[in-house]
């Protein structure tokens, strides 16, 4: 199965950078040194089996945007399943911008008029953190007004924290198939185990694609958190030639596990009683891999 | 007075004086290893033009003193000539000597020598480093006069812009200055670290380290780490046990770490390469991190915890009260024994007046007896609260690697690089990691004892 992604938006916007960090193992640091992207440029991701995501990393400086609106413009806007348009919070050229974005929207309009529409406001970071809701919220509103009749989803992002992986998450997610099921049987082994917590993370991107929430969580930001603290040692392991496999934390009132559960997924169980011990909790992880592996095959079958 | 003979004694907490010109990186450095300020936001610290006194009491074991010197007070250096330092015994010709203001008040520094083990000092490699040099090599001067035991660990700064070749050019140029410069007027000296001859023994032989830093990689933690080690009297002791564990234990390598600082404290004896170093440090954050979410002690897990900690292992409790009140003694001593020190200057304590130096025109030269406003900050970071007595951790990784990380103390980490096969034996590494800490902390214990019945004052690094 093979979906397509646009990724559009002005020249320096962004976009190469967050392909690379979220699908290539790059750090925000190594972005740096990315030249701008010549035309387009395709890439395949294996994601979740038989899930092939087909990245369309369009180059954004003006000749090769025009190009698309029309030369190009059937071969790109066919078949989208997902359109990520990035916009560099710190442009000057508003309004060019938006009208580049919505000769993108009439394209797609045209062509792929059920594609999911994201709007990531990019590089946050660079605005003073008290401006950033009240800045998030008039961009917001301005593109839910511009978008119609199509509707987008909006989000903050910067490289240089995890709303990142905010914003990754809830992209892939929409391509996840079957997350339902994958929800249900999730909690289903939370009650059997007795975990406070249960994340689904996709392997490659260690990106959160499906959680179970037993127990109230003061932090509502944290599964970003989390698939950019793994990243980030991912990352260090990888200095070292070697590849995260597996992880345990605790202290006196949490056990924390990561572990790999199908081919594609790692799961990470969060228990707070401290009587359940590490062997069990690895062996009931253990126990429930072909429960998993059965479902996510049956769902790549269809 | 009891107090300040236990904090004065090097046997527990060594004391670093820091210091380098004005933007050389002090306060940066400062900032990244002990209040885990983001590398990219030190752009944004001020220099202050006052002569500022930083106490850090970070952790058990790291305790140091820094000293900054206002950039503008070295424009009168330009009269200096080397051989001005051995000169001026008498204290009462200080007011006069512009070199003694140069250096940041002379008495003071006198005093700060006197009572340091190891001179920190922070040359900006980016910049032209001719005067930062000449200021190190009075410092020398004056520390070797007053204080022979004095260890001088150079940090070449700011190296990130430079290439690997510069980075060892500059390293060259940097050494060669200082020892053509220093070794003229003093003659003699002929013993330079990293190896000196033992063969040299005598007050003559001076101690003195380079090192390439940057605070934006590990660099600056791992050459903290190393002037750190040097300085703990423990650390042969440490070693030993850590070896001892490797040997019993099938453990490939063994790091003690602070883990509010990330100073590793002690290794065992192979060696240790910069990405191990760096891996340890990454699982410290993975740890800590991953607690902050989902380790947070609630209301009633506070109580219980501390309840809990009574019926512990008695070193560990012990040394916990110990710890405390140290600190807390510790930091109530510094204040007083600083103030002693200015009154006796004339200068101000937590001074608000910060026009002196920036109005006083170029040409006279501040009298910094008089009129400088110093600042005491006095900086005690607190151990992390998700760190806690049974906070540990094991990572495995491709290859058959893994990483296993045990809590010694509330500021103390054990982190082990390991075979996965040697994991299968996992209890029987847990139970040697218990007697290790066991040893550790009666190590500090016996330490903590001895000082405080005044024994062994002064002998560090013997
Ligand atoms: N401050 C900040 N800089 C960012 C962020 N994301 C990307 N950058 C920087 O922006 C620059 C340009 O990024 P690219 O990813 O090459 O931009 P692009 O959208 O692919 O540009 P084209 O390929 O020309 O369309 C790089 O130097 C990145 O490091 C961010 O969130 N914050
Ligand atoms: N490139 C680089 N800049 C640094 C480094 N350390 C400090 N700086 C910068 O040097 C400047 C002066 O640092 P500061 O700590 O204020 O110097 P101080 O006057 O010695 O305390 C700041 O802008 C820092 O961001 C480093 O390792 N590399
Ligand atoms: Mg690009």
């Amino acid at each position: 199965m093979r979906k397509k992604v646009l990724l559009m938006g002005k020249s320096g916007g962004g976009k190469t950078s967050m392909r690379s960090i979220i699908f290539a193992n790059y750090s925000a640091k190594d972005t740096r040194r990315l030249g701008a992207t010549m035309d387009v440029e395709q890439s395949y991701v294996r994601f979740l089996g038989n899930l092939i995501l087909n990245l369309w990393d369009c180059g954004g400086q003006e000749a090769f945007m025009e190009c698309y609106f029309a030369a190009q413009k059937d071969n790109i806007f066919k078949n989208v399943e997902v359109l990520i348009y990035v916009f560099d919070v710190q442009s000057q050229e508003l309004d060019k911008d938006l009208h580049y974005y919505q000769s993108c929207l009439e394209s797609i309009l045209q062509h792929s008029s059920q594609a999911k529409i994201f709007c990531l406001i990019h590089k946050m970071d660079l605005v003073p953190e008290d401006m950033r809701e009240s800045l998030f919220n008039e961009r917001q509103s301005i593109l839910t007004n511009v978008s119609k009749p199509l509707q987008c989803s909006c989000f903050r992002t910067s490289i240089w924290d995890e709303t990142l992986y905010k914003a990754w998450s809830q992209i892939v997610y929409q391509l996840v198939p079957n997350v339902k099921g994958l929800e249900k049987t999730l909690t289903n082994f939370a009650d059997i185990i007795d975990a406070d917590e249960i994340l689904l993370f996709e392997k490659a991107t260690f990106l959160v694609i499906s959680h179970c929430t037993r127990k109230p969580h003061r932090d509502a930001r944290r599964f970003e958190k989390i698939s950019d603290i793994i990243k980030q040692f991912k990352l260090s392991c990888s200095k070292l030639t070697a590849a995260f496999q597996s992880m345990e934390v605790r202290n006196s009132t949490f056990a924390c596990f990561i572990e790999l559960l199908t081919p594609n997924t790692y799961v990470m169980v969060v228990i707070s009683d401290p009587s359940i011990s590490s062997e069990v909790t690895l062996m009931n992880i253990r126990n429930a891999r072909k429960v998993f592996e059965k479902l996510e095959k049956d769902v790549s079958r269809n | 007075n009891q107090t300040s003979n236990r904090n004065m004694n090097p046997f527990i907490r060594p004391r670093i004086l820091l210091t380098g010109l004005r933007r050389s990186g002090k306060t940066s450095i400062q900032r990244v290893i002990f209040t885990k300020m983001q590398p990219s936001q030190t752009q944004f610290l001020e220099s202050t033009p006052h002569l500022t006194l930083n106490q850090f009491s970070c952790g058990s074991f790291i305790n140091f003193q820094v000293q900054e010197l206002p950039g503008q007070l070295t424009l009168f250096s330009s009269g200096l000539s080397g051989g001005s330092g051995g000169n001026h015994v008498q204290p009462s010709s200080y007011d006069d000597d512009t070199m003694t203001n140069v250096i940041g008040g002379n008495y003071d520094l006198e005093r700060l020598l006197k009572r340091c083990n190891a001179v920190v000092y922070i040359i900006d490699a980016q910049d032209d480093y001719s005067e930062s040099i000449l200021r190190l090599n009075t410092i020398i001067q004056k520390g070797r006069r007053i204080n022979p035991r004095i260890r001088y660990e150079i940090f070449i700064h700011k190296v990130d812009q430079l290439s690997e070749e510069a980075k060892i050019e500059t390293q060259r140029d940097i050494h060669n200055q200082v020892r053509d410069r220093f070794a003229d007027p003093i003659g003699g000296i002929d013993s330079w670290s990293p190896t000196p001859h033992t063969s040299n023994s005598s007050s003559q032989e001076i101690l003195i380290n380079f090192h390439l830093t940057s605070i934006f990689d590990h660099s600056i933690f791992e050459a903290f780490s190393k002037v750190i080690q040097k300085l703990i009297p423990q650390f042969a002791h440490l070693e030993r046990l850590l070896n001892y564990l490797l040997s019993t234990s099938n453990i490939e390598q063994a790091f003690l770490f602070d883990v509010q600082t990330k100073i590793s404290i002690a290794t065992d004896s192979s060696p240790t390469d910069i990405q191990m170093y760096e891996l340890c440090c990454d699982m410290i954050d993975l740890l800590i991190n991953m607690s902050e979410i989902y380790g947070q002690p609630s209301e009633n897990n506070i109580r219980r915890l501390s309840d809990d900690d009574e019926d512990e292992d008695e070193y560990v409790n012990e040394e916990d009260e110990n710890n405390q009140g140290d600190n807390s003694e510790q930091h109530e001593w510094n204040l007083v024994a600083q103030n002693d020190d200015y009154n006796e200057n004339n200068v101000q304590i937590n001074g608000s007046r910060k026009d002196s130096y920036l109005n006083s025109p170029l040409g006279t030269p501040p009298v910094m007896n008089h009129q400088s406003s110093t600042l005491l900050e006095t900086t005690n970071e607190p151990a992390s609260a998700v760190f806690d007595s049974m906070s540990s951790s094991v990572i495995k990784l491709t290859g058959g690697r893994a990483l296993y990380l045990k809590e010694i103390n509330r500021h103390l980490a054990l982190i082990c690089i390991l075979r996965e096969e040697a994991l299968t034996k996992q209890a029987l590494i847990d139970y040697n990691v218990r007697q290790l800490k066991k040893s550790i902390i009666k190590l500090f214990r016996l330490n903590y004892q001895m000082s405080r019945s005044h024994v062994s004052s002064s002998t560090m690094l013997d």
